[in-house]
């Protein structure tokens, strides 16, 4: 029983602490992070594409290139990744400020949490997305390709008619799932002090000391985020795929 | 029903053998769809009857009617004259009352499917030694020096360490009557062995079977091949439809049709 | 370059291998023991048990792995009877624990899902003979059922088991000085992130590779039936990218 007056508690308490502007708050913790995502994805998707089809060419040099990358920044850890383009960046840009005299020699140029945080979760998103670009091209009919060939279409038309919307359109399911992955990777950044949901529900638990509920209130937000893009991504999925039904 | 079902109950011994199998009013629905509309047969010790139908008409469900791969909505199967006892299940349908006799049984009814299936992931002789040392636990050393004899006896004995998906189509069927063989089965099910084999690999799989037919072993077997119909079997099964079209002796069967419907069936298999 | 840097960074990171690697055994661990319990609740038949393994799954594979950890680390230390158990508390109050905890949690919704797909991608025909043979339902689950759903499900798993040595850095937020969090101590200390950082990306990828490796190899020692038959096998497969 003492579980469930615990449980009162908290939640009576919740409203309080919500109406006194942590519920604001959360909801620009909210704001960051789908802005954190979306860009992350955008950068993802650019590298992502130039890295599957580096993986794709038939040079030797730029296949290892690409099959290192999505080795590295699917083999290691997140945090080591945005650690090294958070503190990395702050040291890089430092040392070029010091040298360029626009910062005295003991003063420290800050990377951009913003930056190094969608830098690193762009790139670590990349490295998925280019398995799935990878794996939408390779799904792509064969024939269609020759076709395209036959009818002497241009490497670059064939590229934007024939390549294009067929991997995007094979790509979608995966894409759901490298955008979910995201998603939980931007909660990461969050030790870098960019203001989304993961560090305001930290600095509201730290402030009113009440871990539980801020803790539990970002997890489901979290998994409101994850399940209310997986429609979305049907939909986008069935829009894409419009050509393989059957007409209504 | 034709006349020929009870012609054919007359041909049985009228001595008081107990029959190998005796399946009494066989029904199975699948859905709304009525798949057994009331199938007996019995089989004595030697028999080997070919069950023919178009697809369709039910003959690979009766036969896993009788190993309770499918259960029967009604109807009784006795085997060596034990009854496999039914109880009724909570959302109606029937079902096995005691599992343990049902594993006992199925023991004792060796089963050869279309597709094999040969256990994958074991060799050939791991495929033949698993069934005997684990549900008749037998020793290990004597399964496999049986074993090894079956393999010899249809022919792969050289193949013995491969594993089923190294092996074309004829072989494997014939490693899977070995493992079959050796649960020393007192009858064997056989479902359509053949069909799903190359033309010219059905050839090497009947010539095994031919030989366990001459040596008096008992056999259902569900099969397309109207040459092993009738030259090997001692009795021919038409279904049709869920039912028993008709029943006889094999060359009677095929010389003189006794129902249009099997008259129909042999014209489209000889065209 | 300043190569003794270097060699003293990577030397004091792999000194704290060992506490990362017990993080990932145990995670694992007790990971795969959950996620059996979820796959059997699963597999049962029983509708509460399906209900309860989906409602896991969605919320674990929903959330982040870092709310997790928050929540089981300061989060349920607000309830009196976490505090006052003798049981609960020496678990719940260490932040070893709790990371093992959570990323055993974690990996156990993901590792559930791919033990299920494994059972149902096992030939239903291999089972039925093991049924036509007499097998009872015990063994066929030991002869055929498991050996087989295994093999399929070793890709997939190896592939979780690499998002795990992932997971252990996460140890480092909440204070342990496992490689991570030594490595951040050393940055931290020595303001020049980018090489420490880099040397402790290179240990974290080796130990990736080294397990995917391991994985490749268990996976074709596992998988002879799926090899060329034996008169081809000096054709050696190359072996498979896990990563």
């Amino acid at each position: 029983m003492e579980f469930l007056n615990d449980l009162r508690d908290q939640v009576s308490t919740a409203y309080a602490l919500l109406a006194a502007g942590w519920g604001v708050q959360l909801l620009w913790g909210i704001a960051w992070t789908l802005a954190v995502t979306i860009v992350s994805m955008l950068i993802g998707a650019v590298l992502g594409s130039l890295v599957a089809a580096a993986k794709l060419s038939h040079r030797g040099g730029l296949r290892f290139i690409g099959e290192s990358y999505t080795t590295v920044f699917r083999g290691e850890p997140e945090l080591l990744i945005i650690y090294l383009f958070y503190y990395g960046g702050t040291q890089v840009l430092t040392g070029v400020a010091r040298s360029t005299g626009s910062i005295g020699s003991t003063d420290i140029l800050n990377m951009p949490s913003f930056l190094g945080g969608v830098l690193a979760v762009g790139i670590i998103s990349g490295a998925y997305q280019a398995e799935v670009f990878r794996g939408s091209f390779l799904a792509i009919h064969r024939g269609e390709l020759e076709a395209a060939r036959a009818y002497g279409m241009s490497a670059w038309l064939r590229f934007r008619l024939v390549i294009v919307p067929q991997v995007l359109r094979l790509a979608v399911p995966g894409l759901g799932n490298v955008w979910q992955l995201t998603i939980k990777d931007s909660a990461l950044i969050s030790v870098t002090g960019v203001a989304e949901l993961m560090l305001t529900a930290n600095k509201a638990a730290r402030s009113t000391h009440h871990s539980l509920l801020f803790y539990t209130l970002a997890g489901i937000l979290y998994l409101v985020m994850t399940s209310v893009s997986t429609p979305i991504f049907e939909k986008a999925e069935r829009y894409t795929s419009r050509s393989f039904m059957r007409p209504k | 029903m034709s006349a020929n079902v009870a012609a054919a109950a007359k041909s049985a011994p009228a001595s008081g053998e107990t029959p190998a199998i005796s399946v009494k009013d066989l029904r199975k629905c699948f859905g709304d769809h009525e798949v057994l509309k009331g199938i007996s047969l019995e089989a004595h010790k030697g028999d080997v009857i070919s069950i023919l139908g178009s697809s369709g008409s039910g003959k690979s469900t009766m036969l896993r009617c009788i190993n309770l791969l499918e259960t029967p909505d009604s109807g009784e199967v006795r085997v060596d004259g034990e009854l496999i006892k039914m109880k009724q299940g909570r959302d109606g349908h029937q079902m096995p009352a005691d599992i343990r006799q049902v594993e006992r049984i199925r023991a004792n009814l060796a089963m050869v499917f279309q597709s094999f299936n040969l256990w994958s992931h074991m060799t050939v002789l791991e495929n033949l030694v698993a069934a005997p040392t684990h549900v008749l636990k037998r020793p290990r050393a004597e399964c496999l020096e049986q074993a090894e004899a079956l393999l010899k006896r249809v022919g792969i004995w050289e193949r013995r360490n491969y594993y089923p998906p190294h092996m074309s189509g004829g072989q494997q069927q014939r490693a899977a009557i070995a493992r079959a063989l050796a649960m020393n089965p007192k009858v064997m099910l056989f479902d359509e062995p053949t069909s799903a084999l190359d033309p010219e690999l059905v050839g090497e799989v009947l010539r095994v079977m031919r030989s366990l037919a001459e040596e008096g072993r008992t056999m259902l077997v569900v099969t397309h091949e109207m040459g092993f119909a009738r030259d090997v079997s001692s009795k021919v099964m038409f279904l049709h439809r869920g039912e028993v079209d008709s029943v006889g002796e094999p060359k009677e069967m095929f010389a003189r049709p006794p129902t249009p419907q099997f008259k129909q069936f042999i014209a489209n298999f000889n065209k | 370059m300043d190569f003794d840097f270097y060699l003293s960074t990577m030397w004091s990171v792999l000194k704290a291998l060992p506490l990362t690697l017990e993080i990932w055994f145990f995670g694992i661990a007790f990971g795969l023991l959950i996620a059996t319990g979820l796959t059997w609740m699963r597999a049962s038949g029983y509708k509460l048990g399906e209900y309860f393994t989906r409602g896991y799954v969605f919320i674990f594979r929903g959330s982040p792995l870092l709310v997790q950890l928050y929540l089981i680390y300061f989060g349920l230390s607000q309830f009196d009877f976490v505090r006052h158990s003798p049981v609960l508390w020496p678990i719940l109050r260490d932040p070893m624990y709790c990371t093992i905890v959570a990323m055993a949690l974690n990996t156990a919704a993901y590792e559930s899902e791919i033990f299920r797909g494994a059972l149902r991608a096992v030939p239903v025909g291999q089972i039925e003979a093991a049924k036509a043979f007499g097998m009872s339902a015990f063994t066929r689950f030991r002869l055929v059922t498991l050996p087989i759903a295994l093999r399929l499900a070793l890709p997939a798993y190896s592939t979780e088991i690499i998002l795990m040595t992932k997971a252990t850095a996460l140890a480092s937020v909440v204070t342990i000085m496992e490689m991570m969090g030594t490595a951040q101590k050393i940055q931290h200390d020595t303001f020049r992130p980018i090489e420490v950082l880099t040397c402790a990306g290179v240990i974290y990828l080796l130990l990736n590779l080294s397990i995917a490796r391991l994985f490749a190899w268990v996976e074709y020692r596992l998988s002879p039936h799926l090899r060329p038959p034996p008169e081809q096998s000096q054709q050696i497969k190359p072996v498979p990218e896990v990563l």
